[in-house]
C-alpha cells in the first residue's frame, strides 16, 4: 500500500517536536484571530506571513496551514456566541448555532460544530492523500494549452460560484487579470501600468492587494455601523453533547463531509459555498423536532462539516497543479515561493517529506483543534466581547508592519492604503473581491501559457478544442455558465445566496 | 437609475476598462499578433473586455430595479486611509514607534467612541509590542525612533 508508506512519511515529518509545536502554534494563533471579530482567515495569514519567513519550509506551511483552518474554527465560535460570524463560511451557523446558545445549548453547539469538524478534517485529509498523487500525475501531461483552460475554468468557476451577479464577478476577473499586467512583461521586458513608480516594475505584489482589500476595506466597513453585540457568554455549562445529540449530527456530519469535500477542490470561495449548499441541503433531508433556525443541531453539525471539508480539500488543486482555489491558497503560494518552492506537480515527487508533512499536519492539526477548544471555549468567549475600537487599530498597525517587512518599502505601505479605499468601494457596490483577488493570482500565469499555447499552434485558437483535456476543460466551463445563466437554476442560486 | 450600484460599479468597470485600452495604444504597447502576442495584445483585449462588461452591468442598473448605496462611511474610510499613509511616511525617518502611535491615534479618531484616555494607551501598548516582537524577536531592520536621537 502505497498511500500508508507514504503517510508514514508524512507523519514522520509532522510529528517531529519543532514541527508539532508549528502545528499548535499555527493552529492557536489561528483560532485567536478567527475569534476576534472583523478579521477573518486570509487577512489573519497576511498578517501573519512575515513571522514565517524565517522557519524552515515544511515548518512555515504546517504553520500557515494551522492558521487557516484554526481561524475557519475560530470563526464558528464566534457565530454561535455572540451571532456575528468571525468569517464568510461560518454565516449559516450563526442561524442555528445561536440559537442553540440562546436556549443555552451554547456548550453544545461548540462541542457539535468541533466533533462534526474533526470528522470532516479526517475524511478530507484522506480524500486528499488518495487523490492529490494521480491528479499530480496528470498534471505532469499538461502544457501550456491544458493550463490555459485549467485557469479559464477556475475563473469561471469563481464567477459562477460568487455571490452577487454574474456580470459583476465577469467585471471583477477581468479588473484582476489586467491589475495582475502591472509591471514588467516577462518576454519582451517592456514596462506596463508602472507610470514610471520603480516599485512596480515588479507588479503589485499579491499581500499588498489582499491586505488592502480584505484588511482595511473590511475594516472601513466595519466601522460604518458601530453595532451593539449580543453576547451569550454567562456561564457556558454542559459542553457534552448527548448520545441522543451524537446519533443527530451522524447523518449532517457525513452528507456536510461529502458536499463540502466535492465544493472545496473547485475554484472561487469553496469553503464558503460549501456551509451554504450543506444547510439548504440538510434543510430539504432531516426533520429535526425544533424546526430550522430554532436550534437545531443538525443545522450546526451540517455547514460545519461541509466548511472544514472544503478548506481541506481546497488544498488539492493547490498541491498538485500550483493552482489556487481562494485567496487563502493564493497566498500559501506566495509563501511557497517565498521559501524557494514551486508549487505544481513536482512538488509530491521532489519534496515528498514536504508534501506528505502537510497533508499529515492537517489531521494532527484538526486533533489539537479538538483538544484545544473544548476546555478553552470558556477563555474565547471572553476575547470575544473585546471591543471593536481597541481592536481594529491593531489590525491596522499588524497590516501596516506586515506589508513593510515584504520587501521593507514603504511605497507597499501607500498602494495598501489605496486598495484598501477601493476594497470599501467594491463592498459598497456589493462587488464580491474573490474572483478579483484570484484572477490577480492566475493572470501572468495565464497570459503567458496563452501565449505560449497560441506560439505553438501559429495562431489558431481552435487548438484549444483539439486537445482532449483542454476541451474538457473549457467545455466544463461553459457548461458552469450555462447552468448559471438558465433561469430556473438562476433564481435558486439567488435563493442560496439569500438565506 | 433605479440600481445605483449596479450602475456605478458598470460605471467604475467602464473607466478602468477604457484608461487601459488608452494606455495600452498611447504608450506604444506593441499588439503584436496572435501569433506572436506583443505586450499589449493581452491588456488591450481585457481592457476592452472590461468596458463592455461595464457598459452592460450600466444599462442593467439603469433598467432594473435595486437596493439603494446606503450612506458612505467618510470619516472612517478617510482617518484610516490617512492614518496608513501617515506610518508609510514616517516609518522610515521617524522610526516605527511614532509612525504607530500616529497611525493609531488617527485611526482611533474614526471610532464614535474615541478617548484619549484609551486611545493614548492603545498607541503606547502597539508601538512597544511591535517593537519587540518584530523589532527585537524577528528582527526587522526599521529604525524603531528618529536618526537624530542617535538610535
Amino acid at each position: 500500500m502505497d498511500i500508508i508508506s507514504n503517510l508514514m512519511i508524512g507523519f514522520g515529518t509532522a510529528l517531529s517536536p519543532a514541527n508539532l509545536a508549528y502545528c499548535f502554534v499555527g493552529v492557536l494563533l489561528g483560532t485567536l484571530i478567527g475569534v476576534l471579530p472583523g478579521i477573518g482567515p486570509v487577512s489573519a495569514i497576511a498578517m501573519l506571513l512575515p513571522a514565517t519567513y524565517g522557519l524552515p519550509p515544511v515548518a512555515s506551511l504546517i504553520m500557515l496551514a494551522g492558521i487557516y483552518y484554526g481561524a475557519q474554527y475560530g470563526g464558528s465560535t464566534t457565530a454561535i456566541l455572540i451571532n456575528l460570524p468571525g468569517e464568510s463560511a461560518s454565516v449559516v451557523t450563526t442561524l442555528d448555532g445561536h440559537q442553540m446558545a440562546r436556549q443555552g445549548r451554547a456548550g453544545v453547539a461548540l462541542a457539535t460544530a468541533a466533533i462534526a469538524s474533526f470528522f470532516a478534517g479526517t475524511v478530507a485529509t484522506l480524500i486528499l492523500a488518495l487523490f492529490a498523487p494521480p491528479l499530480a500525475t496528470l498534471a505532469l501531461k499538461f502544457n501550456s494549452h491544458e493550463y490555459f483552460s485549467l485557469m479559464v475554468l477556475g475563473l469561471v468557476g469563481s464567477i459562477v460560484l460568487a455571490s452577487g451577479s454574474l456580470l459583476k464577478g465577469l467585471g471583477m476577473v477581468l479588473l484582476g487579470l489586467l491589475l495582475g499586467c502591472v509591471g514588467t512583461d516577462v518576454e519582451t521586458a517592456k514596462e506596463r501600468f508602472t507610470f514610471g513608480i520603480p516599485e512596480l516594475s515588479d507588479g503589485f505584489g499579491f499581500v499588498i492587494l489582499a491586505m488592502g482589500i480584505f484588511g482595511l476595506g473590511e475594516v472601513i466597513k466595519n466601522l460604518e455601523v458601530q453595532r451593539v453585540q449580543d453576547v451569550v457568554a454567562k456561564r457556558i455549562a454542559g459542553l457534552l453533547p448527548t448520545r441522543q445529540d451524537l446519533r443527530r449530527i451522524l447523518g449532517p456530519s457525513i452528507r456536510g463531509t461529502a458536499l463540502g469535500s466535492v465544493l472545496g477542490v473547485l475554484p472561487g470561495g469553496g469553503a464558503v459555498l460549501a456551509s451554504f449548499a450543506a444547510y439548504s441541503l440538510e434543510s430539504r433531508v432531516s426533520r429535526p423536532p425544533e424546526g430550522f433556525g430554532n436550534g437545531a443541531i443538525e443545522g450546526v453539525a451540517a455547514p460545519e462539516a461541509a466548511n472544514n471539508a472544503g478548506a481541506q480539500t481546497s488544498f488539492i488543486p493547490m498541491l498538485t497543479l500550483g493552482i489556487p482555489s481562494n485567496p487563502v491558497m493564493a497566498l500559501m503560494i506566495g509563501a511557497m515561493l517565498i521559501q524557494g518552492i514551486q508549487p505544481g506537480p513536482l512538488v509530491i515527487q521532489q519534496q515528498p517529506g514536504l508534501f506528505w508533512g502537510i497533508i499529515a499536519s492537517m489531521w494532527i492539526g484538526n486533533v489539537m483543534l479538538l483538544v484545544l477548544n473544548l476546555p478553552l471555549v470558556g477563555m474565547w468567549a471572553r476575547l470575544i466581547t473585546a471591543p471593536y475600537h481597541l481592536l481594529y487599530p491593531a489590525i491596522l498597525v499588524f497590516s501596516a508592519i506586515g506589508v513593510l517587512t515584504l520587501a521593507n518599502k514603504e511605497m507597499d505601505v501607500y498602494f495598501m492604503a489605496l486598495f484598501g479605499v477601493l476594497g470599501y468601494v467594491l463592498i459598497k457596490l456589493e462587488c464580491e473581491a474573490a474572483p478579483l483577488l484570484l484572477a490577480f493570482i492566475l493572470g501572468p500565469m495565464m497570459e503567458e501559457n496563452f501565449r505560449r499555447a497560441m506560439q505553438l499552434a501559429q495562431g489558431d485558437p481552435t487548438s484549444f478544442l483539439r486537445r482532449p483535456i483542454s476541451v474538457t476543460l473549457l467545455a466544463v466551463a461553459v457548461l458552469g455558465l450555462v447552468v448559471a445563466l438558465a433561469p430556473a437554476i438562476r433564481r435558486k442560486r439567488e435563493e442560496a445566496f439569500k438565506e | 437609475m433605479k440600481d445605483p450600484k449596479d450602475f456605478w460599479a458598470g460605471l467604475l468597470f467602464l473607466g478602468v476598462g477604457v484608461a487601459a485600452v488608452v494606455i495600452v495604444l498611447a504608450g506604444g504597447y506593441e499588439l503584436g499578433s496572435a501569433r506572436k502576442m506583443g505586450p499589449g495584445y493581452f491588456p488591450a483585449w481585457l481592457g476592452g473586455g472590461l468596458a463592455v462588461t461595464g457598459v452592460l452591468l450600466a444599462v442593467k442598473g439603469v433598467a432594473t430595479q435595486g437596493a439603494p448605496l446606503g450612506p458612505w462611511a467618510l470619516k472612517p474610510l478617510l482617518l484610516v486611509t490617512l492614518g496608513t499613509v501617515l506610518f508609510a511616511a514616517m516609518v522610515n525617518w521617524a522610526g516605527l514607534a511614532p509612525a504607530i502611535v500616529t497611525l493609531v491615534l488617527t485611526a482611533s479618531f474614526a471610532s464614535v467612541q474615541f478617548n484619549l484616555r484609551w486611545a493614548v494607551p492603545l498607541a503606547l501598548a502597539l508601538a512597544i509590542a511591535s517593537v519587540l516582537v518584530f523589532v527585537k524577536g524577528l528582527g526587522i531592520t526599521v529604525p524603531v525612533l528618529p536618526h537624530v536621537l542617535g538610535y
